[in-house]
């Protein structure tokens, strides 16, 4: 069922997110790739992902995003962030390829970041489109 | 002296929120309310929770308050009679023999800050319940009101009660429908 939610649409919503779309993404993408060494990480920048599509469920109230696909995603990311620890610090992995102590981090916060950017997304998505009135 | 201005207007912008009035204002308050307190976790060496504080508490939680109140906004009625075989301004304006019932659920959604759009129609109950889209639907037969409720809508509970404590004399008979099978029966 499709609901419109907006009603009137602004223009100068609109136009002002198509501006700030590609710099939430840079933003988004500059905390979690230096969340090892500068504040931030992989939760931050993923919930600044988010907000890039709930700017876009502002501007453009449309159920165009798959959302069971990206649930599906969201918890084979689930089972990433368990296993990958699992076998890297907990087996002892890090002690004998120390060098890949730092990939490994931006790896597990590209990972956690996409994770927490599907969650959010999916809960807005659920709420605005799906949930009873 | 920073920190001294950050939890005062912190305090105050609290205190705001929950005195305002209306719903939205009391939401862009808390927006800003979460925003000084990013700032008050900025300034105690605290960037990550800051930047946590600043993207969720003022842009998340504001936007899903915000749709929240626009999902709640428009409460749909219906009004249907025998009475009506076809509806003009005429019917309106005076074919309702309850018309300060109507008045009552009117200022009673205006209380709630909703939006009551009210709809007169000759059609039955079973074809307006289908459309899905009411809130509530009032049919009067004779001296005989019935109101059918949306299940899955929280008001209707509140309207409950001030019916039963308003119209005690009327004939008035609330009945529940939506996705549930068993009807709730409140007969007055």
């Amino acid at each position: 069922m499709k609901i419109d939610i907006s009603g009137t649409r602004s223009e100068i919503v609109s136009i002002m997110t198509g501006v700030l779309y590609p710099f939430i993404i840079v933003f988004a993408v500059y905390i979690i790739l230096n969340g090892h060494n500068t504040p931030g990480g992989g939760f931050q920048g993923g919930a600044i992902l988010a907000t890039l599509f709930l700017a876009r469920f502002i501007v453009l109230p449309e159920n165009d995003l798959d959302v069971h696909w990206s649930h599906n995603l969201e918890k084979m990311l689930f089972a990433v962030i368990l296993l990958v620890p699992g076998v890297f610090v907990f087996a002892g992995l890090q002690y004998h390829f120390a060098a890949l102590r730092e990939p490994y981090l931006i790896f597990m916060n590209i990972v956690i970041g996409l994770k927490v950017a599907f969650g959010l997304t999916i809960v807005v998505f659920r709420f605005g489109f799906y949930e009873g009135r | 002296m920073v920190e001294l201005i950050l939890l005062i207007s912190l305090v105050l912008l609290a205190l705001l929120a929950i005195r305002s009035e209306i719903l939205r204002v009391a939401v862009v308050f808390f927006g800003i309310f979460s925003l000084v307190c990013s700032f008050l976790y900025l300034y105690y060496q605290a960037p990550d929770v800051a930047i946590a504080e600043a993207v969720i508490g003022s842009g998340l939680i504001t936007l899903l308050y915000l749709t929240a109140l626009k999902r709640y906004k428009v409460y749909n009625i219906a009004y249907t009679s025998d009475a009506f075989t076809q509806v003009t301004d005429r019917t309106i304006v005076e074919g309702t023999r309850h018309e300060h019932f109507v008045r009552e659920i009117e200022e009673f959604c205006f209380n709630r800050e909703l939006e009551p759009q009210l709809v007169f129609t000759p059609d039955p109950v079973d074809e307006l319940v289908e459309t899905g889209q009411f809130d509530l639907i009032i049919r009067q037969e004779g001296e005989r009101i019935t109101v059918y409720g949306n299940r899955e809508n929280f008001v209707v509970d509140e309207l409950e009660m001030l019916l039963i404590l308003r119209y005690e004399d009327l004939n008035i008979k609330i009945e529940r429908f939506g996705e549930e099978q068993e009807q709730e029966e409140i007969v007055v």
